[in-house]
């Protein structure tokens, strides 16, 4: 407990020993007078034997205290002090501190979560996926063949083990409303591969991986709780999907989503059931008839990716020889990482952001650089005091360390929660369309290095001048402090840091431009259909309930009725696939062409009145109509970039194509393009089918499409209690206006043009600040030379010019290295660009005209101040 | 003032040696120790007066020393130190140490100069 004692007997020690130098300085100066000095001379004298007193003081008090410690805390309380002092400059650090920091730490957050989370299996980073695709019909990735499946499976020299899945959706009955869900088809062997045990129950057998002894599932941890209220027991029961019973043999933990990982919830797979390939795909004949399968692979050990790639493409060629693949059937396999296929999408966005909100990170540190610098140079003379009664150097740079340390820490502070504020408004306000967006958690090792760079770089330049300082002798460094108020490095350091901030505004501006450009380009692009007033919702009449198409058509047409006289609807139709939600490819030939010369074109099955109910128009023929039956001759309606690319200079109506060996079909009428996939790819060639004339696969999936006045989600318990009193057991979902299918389709877009204009705005204001910091700076060090040149006969407006050509140097230099720069930065954008070209020429002198208005201004504000600088009173200073 | 190289030649440890030996000979105020140690040492050892208070603060705190009210030779209250009994242990232990020390530079000089 001594320590306690001397904390509290600190006092008096100390007094003591005031009282002790005090004795022996008086007793000194008597010795002295003694030897015949005058009283002063003695004092001089005295005082110079001793050394400094307050050091002295200092040094021996020191010795009752836990040193370091308690002149650091009395640093900081001198630092807080200065900071609360200086209102301005703390509040313009603090706040650019925490928009760099936290914009940095809320986007890179997002960016590890969605790009490089690692996925919940056993060694992730040793699955790839296995996609092919059809160069010759301009298809990617539409997956493999089941017999191609089974081929690379078993010739494959580089896997340990393999599995195949498939998406599936059903209809889930018998637990209350109908319900459609997502579900997907894993081979006996995809669990072992990842490495995930069911949390319950148990997982396929091989047996139960075959055609007919497939009618076992295993649910997903959510539907079991939501369905089945997590029961205990559930393993064994029986539930139905499309009708038909399967039983529960196992739930699978809530970490498993395989294998849409990165899908937004409503998209993932509910259920899981075994593939069980039907013997129809394993006819040699059909083995290019449906692709669709996704194919991964465990990576064996000191296999590499490009050995995969060969072993591959060396696998495809051998099966393309041996069942003579030919003409447009040319498959080309391509191996991906398997945690990377499911955000490969997002990807250029995230790159594009985390680029932009790192700009705005260099833009803030230039920014703290400059403040500080101006601040260090405006108290040079405050050090060089302290130091001329004795401060050392380490003691003057520990209290500059202090302080911008101090600055740094509040900063981060601010930062961490303007993070924590952007994370909870990009969960809220982020478009769904990103994968894992939802998962999106605050990273610590991206908090931290942008912490990390805000203090290096506030320490660093709060630093700098006191080092500079602590470099010269006491004496002389009160004249050093003059100097350094023309300190020539100091500007060119500013400087710098000016022109590289507005460099990067600029480069900000531009790509923010761009995809403004774009996005207005896109929005006045025709969509191909007439989003206002329609109305969309799905349902299935699953085979096993519909097994005859015929009875089938006539519900559906009394539905189609029922639906039309509902209360301010003008037109109804149905379709099996819309635009802009799903797609579907299907391969033609056309009469008279080669027998292998397929090509691919999107489809989608019907109604008579369909393009009506769009707001699509008929270029040329007609519709389908109620005589176009089963049993009539297939009919066919095609888009005009069907048209265009086939038929070039020729009437498409009355020529003919096969689709598969189902039939030969006459082109009838030629329908206005639509943009299938998304808005910003060209509508592609579509054929439009009859679904009252052609079945399919996908017949019985359908949406209703009603047009109207009232069409709208308040429609949607009426039709509800149309559908459910012709069949209660049809679900209903996905109903959506046609406009918000526009806006989701644009989420992603909107969402990086809000987020990247956001940063170029921030980045402009920073910059702006920063300008303004260095002319306030260069007017506050040269207001003597101001008041001599005025004195001189200078005019007010002469020392205006003087300031504001100082700001358009900057100005000049930074948009000069920003056009540099943007030509790079600009690459980046191209994927995302739509119709605009990266270098657009309007846009830099836009930027640029933009550019000089503020510096402008930011420099004029202080031009003025220096203008009105009373000549007399700046020379009375000197 | 700037310390050159040349006044600090002390090695450590020297100067409370010095402290504490002329304190056990008589205790003293800070402002005579300084006078006493100039005089003895001839002014070959250039102190600065002020050093001797965080000297003395550090062994004070050692409880080596202890301080007490007394009269200077002027007659004027002052502050006198005197040594503790734990302070002359600290003393011998030193000295000894030292003296040690002494002999052995002592004699690796005496060997590199034959």
């Amino acid at each position: 407990m001594r320590w306690l004692k001397q904390l509290f007997t600190r006092r008096r020690r100390y007094d003591e020993l005031s009282e002790s130098i005090r004795e022996h300085l008086e007793e000194k100066i008597a010795d002295l007078m003694d030897d015949g000095m005058t009283q002063a001379e003695a004092e001089r004298s005295a005082r110079r034997k001793f050394g400094n007193v307050t050091l002295i003081e200092e040094r021996s008090r020191e010795v009752w205290q836990w040193s370091t410690l308690e002149s650091i805390w009395s640093d900081l309380g001198y630092a807080a002090r200065k900071l609360r002092k200086s209102r301005g400059f703390t509040i313009t650090c603090l706040l650019t501190l925490a928009l760099g920091i936290g914009a940095n730490t809320a986007v890179f957050s997002t960016v590890n979560t969605i790009l490089f989370h690692p996925l919940p299996y056993r060694d992730p980073g040793r699955l790839v996926l296995i996609s092919e695709s059809l160069p010759l019909q301009g298809s990617n990735d539409v997956g493999v063949s089941a017999q191609e499946y089974l081929d690379y499976r078993s010739q494959n020299d580089v896997f340990s083990e393999t599995a195949a899945f498939e998406t599936a959706d059903f209809n889930l009955t018998g637990t209350g409303e109908p319900r459609r869900i997502n579900a997907a088809r894993i081979s006996a062997s995809a669990l072992p591969l990842l490495g995930v045990t069911p949390e319950l129950g148990r997982n396929f057998s091989p047996e139960e991986d075959r055609y007919g002894s497939d009618h076992v599932v295993l649910l997903s941890h959510t539907l079991w709780q939501s369905q089945y209220g997590s029961a205990p027991d559930i393993v064994g029961k029986s539930i139905h999907l499309d009708e038909t019973a399967y039983t529960v043999i196992g739930v699978m933990p809530a970490s498993f989503r395989f294998p849409l990982d990165a899908a937004p919830s409503s998209e993932r797979a509910s259920l899981w059931l075994p593939m069980a390939f039907a013997p129809n795909l394993l006819n040699p004949d059909n083995r290019t008839m449906e692709f669709g399968v996704g194919l991964v692979g465990r990576l064996k050990p000191d296999v590499s990716p490009q050995q995969v790639q060969t072993d591959m493409s060396q696998i495809a060629n051998r099966f393309m020889r041996q069942y003579g693949y030919s003409g447009t059937i040319r498959v080309a396999p391509h191996v991906y990482p398997f945690s990377a296929h499911s955000v490969e999408r997002a990807r250029p966005l995230l790159i594009l952001l985390a680029a932009s909100v790192f700009c705005v990170l260099l833009i803030a540190s230039a920014n703290i650089a400059n403040l500080l610098l101006a601040r260090a140079s405006a108290r040079t003379q405050e050090m060089a005091l302290r130091m001329a009664i004795g401060a050392n150097r380490l003691r003057l740079i520990r209290q500059c360390l202090v302080e911008s340390s101090l600055l740094g820490l509040l900063g981060s502070i601010a930062g961490i929660l303007v993070a924590i504020l952007l994370v909870a408004g990009l969960k809220h306000f982020g478009p769904t369309s990103l994968p894992r967006l939802q998962d999106v958690a605050i990273h610590p090792i991206v908090l931290l290095f942008a912490v990390a760079l805000s203090l290096i770089t506030s320490l660093f330049f709060g630093f700098a001048p006191a080092w500079r300082l602590s470099h010269v002798p006491p004496h002389a460094s009160l004249r050093a402090a003059r100097q350094a108020n023309s300190d020539r490095s100091g500007q060119r350091l500013q400087n710098s840091a000016a022109t590289a901030q507005i460099a990067l505004a600029f480069v900000l501006l531009i790509a923010g431009g761009l995809l403004l450009r774009s996005f207005t380009r896109l929005l006045e692009s025709p969509f191909g259909f007439d989003p206002q007033n329609a109305f969309v919702v799905r349902t299935v009449f699953d085979h096993v309930r519909y097994p005859d198409p015929l009875k089938r058509d006539v519900v559906q047409k009394q539905l189609l009725d029922r639906l039309s006289r509902l209360p301010g609807i003008s037109a109804v139709a149905e379709a099996s696939h819309l635009p802009l939600t799903d797609t579907r490819q299907i391969g033609f030939r056309l009469e008279h062409a080669a027998r292998d010369d397929f090509h691919s074109a999107e489809n989608s099955l019907v109604s008579p009145g369909y393009f009506h109910a769009m707001g699509n128009t008929l270029v040329a023929g007609r519709d389908f109509t109620l005589e176009d039956r089963r049993d009539s001759p297939a009919v066919a309606i095609i888009s005009q970039a069907l048209s265009s690319e086939y038929f070039a200079g020729r009437n498409p109506i009355g020529q003919r194509f096969q689709w598969g060996d189902r039939a030969t079909f006459t082109i009838v009428g030629v329908a206005a393009d639509v943009h299938v996939s998304s808005l910003d790819t060209d509508p592609p060639p579509m054929i439009y089918l009859d679904m009252f004339q052609i079945e399919s696969g996908v017949s019985g999936k359908t949406a209703f499409i009603l047009r109207g006045q009232s069409a709208g989600p308040e429609l949607l318990s009426a039709i509800r209690g149309q559908v459910w009193s012709v069949d209660s057991e049809l679900p209903l979902y996905e109903e959506a206006t046609l406009q918000s299918l526009i806006s989701e389709s644009l989420a992603q877009r909107s969402f990086t043009l809000v987020l990247l204009s956001a940063f170029a705005v921030t980045a402009l204001l920073l910059a702006s600040v920063g300008i303004f910091g260095v002319i306030s700076y260069l007017i506050a060090q040269r207001s003597s030379e101001f008041g001599v040149r005025m004195a001189l006969g200078a005019s007010r407006s002469q020392i205006t010019n003087l300031v504001l050509s100082r700001g358009t140097r900057i100005a000049v230099a930074g948009c000069l290295c920003g056009l540099a720069l943007s030509t790079f930065a600009s690459r980046l954008l191209l994927s995302s660009l739509y119709r605009t070209d990266w270098y657009d020429p309007l846009m830099p002198c836009l930027v640029t005209l933009l550019l000089f208005v503020v510096v402008l201004l930011a420099s004029w504000l202080p031009a003025r101040r220096a203008a009105a600088t009373d000549p007399m009173h700046a020379l009375r200073n000197e | 003032m700037v310390r050159t190289s040349e006044h600090r030649d002390l090695f450590s440890g020297a100067l409370e040696l010095m402290i504490l030996q002329t304190l056990k000979r008589k205790p003293m105020h800070g402002y005579a120790l300084a006078q006493y140690i100039k005089a003895v040492s001839d002014d070959l050892l250039q102190i600065e007066e002020g050093s001797l208070y965080p000297a003395l603060q550090r062994m004070l705190k050692a409880g080596f020393l202890k301080s007490e009210m007394g009269l200077s030779p002027r007659n004027r209250p002052v502050r006198i130190f005197k040594l503790t009994v734990a302070g002359c242990k600290h003393l011998e232990e030193q000295r000894s140490s030292f003296e040690k020390m002494f002999a052995g530079i002592t004699r690796v000089l005496a060997v590199s100069q034959s």
